[in-house]
């Protein structure tokens, strides 16, 4: 079973690790495969949209470089959507709806922020109406709230919290969506350090059940190895630290860091790559994306990052 | 005496956590009773200090410095508990609360509730009278005017007074419209979610007026001119907008922003006249190529920085902006942080 082939595929880790990145090229990776893709951004987020060039945000979809979708969704629209299609209300319930009883009540009921998000998703993944896009996939960029963990974990706090009703039975459906790997996966992103490791690894530890979906974890951020491992480097930077030319020893000061930078980098690498797999107690693949420099990410540099990912993840 | 507080906001990843910690030392380096409220669930900050584990109370930094410096990690449960026991009516009805299901989900999962108990813990360390600087790192956030924002709108949740209607659905002046509401609440949540929060509401009134001093109390703590508030960002092209962005909301909640911190900016390499493969030492010819092009990708990136930083300050309106250097391998000891501080901004 390949990433792409389950409906869902969530993205989760800290915030700055490149999770709306990742997730733009999972969708083009995915479309590659043949899939008809969408990348949904939450709570009004239009990251990966503004990527693209594309102004503000839309909760309807709307196309990323041709091939996919983008869509950024809210709470607030998710639920009149939920009251749309689940409630079969008349319009004057359907007004109060949307006062500041149903605001004030949705405020204050923890995770169904979350909850009424996934169940659009799930409602446009399972069981979309005559006038919504059909996808194969659906590509979320979770918040970085508790490395994205907080969302899978919202359906399961709906169904302890309310025991019978409709936000009950979406919490259901969800959990049944959530807790089947041949459906959803999760992908981890991580950066290629030290601490972003040892917490990815931590992440994984600490996953209940929610392990079982772990489809792969992403290292966003790869550099090339600018110095070349070389058995004269050592004499090499003798030479230059010894040299009479200032500039010299400032070559050597960019390269020292350099090859600190590659030598942490590589056994940050290599310690995840090992750390993964036995933390998960099963082989999951590992996907290195490079990093790109400086920090601007374009269209063509997530094309560049998809066709990566479509490489690495066909095979695995 | 009332202590200065210095805040580091930002989103999250941007090097909030860094960024306290670094001002933290440099304030106990000046001699000063130093202590860093970081939030942030993982252990970075721990890690950084070499303290094992971080607590819920300040436990001592081993840096080399005239003053002192302590660090905690907050426990956002741990910190409502106490609140809860602490100012509830009686011990039987804390006891109650504490039990209540839809206390504890508001306590752990509600959104916001994080930058509520950072503001109260924040406030505790205020009242302690044992430092002369508390250092806050802010929660992970979408948004960095969440932390402003959020603790308020969680405080209103519990005297909120639509839902506070179901306490006592009978009594008092409830509107058509808010019926109706409840009824559609009870239809969509159904009834059992109904009668625990009802419940909460209950055993949370008692609660209300101790909950509303202490926020008022951290609102003016927040806007007193012993505070002061740094955004925590990075060098990349949307960074200004943010910036901008962010003033603006800044001023809407009447705060403002007192300096810019720009964390993991690469630095321009030194050298007198470009270099070429004569000026090197004997080397293998893959080597010499490696190097020769070093400086200039270093460059490229430096130059891509400094462009960022100047439209920062640009957006920063005329605040102080600090470029802290991108250590190879990041932050990771008491040393590391000690080598930024040469470049933060003056506290």
């Amino acid at each position: 079973l390949k990433l792409w082939d389950r409906g869902l595929v969530v993205v989760t880790g800290k915030g700055g690790v490149g999770k709306s990145t990742v997730a733009a090229a999972l969708a083009l990776a995915a479309s590659r495969a043949g899939k008809r893709a969408a990348v949904v951004e939450l709570y009004g987020q239009s990251k990966i949209a503004a990527t693209f060039g594309l102004d503000g945000r839309s909760y309807a979809e709307r196309p990323l470089a041709g091939v996919v979708d983008v869509m950024s969704i809210t709470p607030y629209e998710a639920l009149d959507d939920f009251g749309h299609r689940k409630l079969k209300m008349d319009a004057i319930v359907r007004l109060l709806f949307k006062n500041r009883v149903m605001t004030a009540f949705i405020d204050a009921v923890p995770g169904l922020h979350d909850l009424l998000q996934l169940g659009k998703i799930e409602n446009l993944l399972n069981e979309p109406s005559g006038s919504d896009p059909h996808y194969d996939l659906l590509v979320v960029d979770a918040p970085a709230t508790g490395h994205g963990v907080t969302l899978l974990a919202s359906a399961r706090t709906m169904s302890e919290m309310s025991r019978v009703g409709p936000f009950h039975d979406l919490a259901k459906i969800i959990e049944r969506q959530l807790e089947d790997p041949k459906r959803t996966a999760v992908v981890v992103v991580t950066l290629p350090e030290d601490l972003p490791v040892s917490e990815t690894l931590e992440l994984l530890d600490q996953l209940g059940d929610e392990r079982a979906l772990v489809g792969t974890v992403v290292v966003n951020g790869v550099r090339d190895e600018a110095i070349p491992a070389s058995g004269d480097w050592e004499r090499v930077r003798q030479d230059l630290a010894a040299s009479p030319d200032p500039d010299l020893r400032e070559l050597l000061r960019l390269a020292d860091g350099q090859v600190e930078r590659q030598t942490l980098e590589r056994a940050a690498v290599g310690r995840l790559d090992a750390g993964v797999s036995a933390v998960l107690g099963r082989r999951v693949a590992v996907a290195k994306l490079p990093r790109v420099e400086p920090h601007d990410v374009g269209p063509s540099d997530v094309q560049a990052l998809a066709d990566a990912l479509y490489a690495q993840l066909v095979n695995a | 005496v009332t202590p200065r507080v210095i805040v580091c906001c930002g989103v999250g990843g941007a090097g909030k956590t860094t960024a306290a910690a670094a001002i933290g030392l440099a304030l106990a380096q000046q001699g000063q009773r130093a202590v860093v409220l970081t939030i942030d669930p993982a252990r970075r900050l721990a890690d950084a200090l070499g303290l094992e584990h971080l607590g819920n109370q300040p436990r001592p930094v081993k840096a080399d410095a005239s003053g002192t410096l302590h660090a905690l990690m907050l426990d956002r449960k741990a910190t409502f508990d106490e609140l809860v026991r602490k100012h509830s009516a009686d011990p039987e009805t804390g006891r109650r609360l504490l039990a209540n299901p839809y206390y504890a989900a508001v306590s752990t999962r509600l959104t916001g509730s994080h930058e509520y108990m950072a503001c109260e813990k924040l406030q505790q360390l205020a009242e302690a009278g044992e430092w002369d600087a508390i250092v806050l790192d802010t929660p992970p956030a979408q948004h960095a005017i969440d932390f402003f924002r959020a603790p308020e709108r969680v405080r209103r949740v519990f005297e909120q007074g639509v839902l506070a209607a179901l306490v006592n659905p009978g009594r008092g002046i409830v509107g058509t419209a808010t019926r109706q509401g409840l009824k559609v609440m009870e239809r969509i949540a159904g009834e059992s979610v109904l009668q625990d929060i009802a419940e909460f509401f209950r055993l949370v009134q008692g609660l209300a007026g101790a909950l509303r001093e202490r926020n008022q109390a951290v609102y003016q703590l927040l806007r007193s001119d012993r505070t002061v508030l740094h955004l925590v960002t990075q060098p990349y092209a949307g960074a200004p907008a943010d910036v901008a962005a962010f003033r603006e909301m800044l001023r809407e909640e009447d705060l403002r922003l007192d300096g810019l911190i720009v964390n993991r900016v690469v630095l321009p390499p030194r050298l007198a006249r470009p270099l070429d493969p004569s000026r090197l030492p004997p080397m293998p010819a893959d080597l010499a190529d490696a190097l020769l092009a070093l400086p200039s990708r270093v460059d490229a990136n430096a130059r891509a920085h400094a462009a960022a930083v100047s439209r920062l300050s640009a957006a920063a309106g005329g605040v102080p902006v600090a470029s802290l250097p991108e250590l190879p391998g990041g932050v990771r000891s008491l040393e590391g942080l000690a080598e930024l501080v040469p470049y933060l901004p003056a506290v």
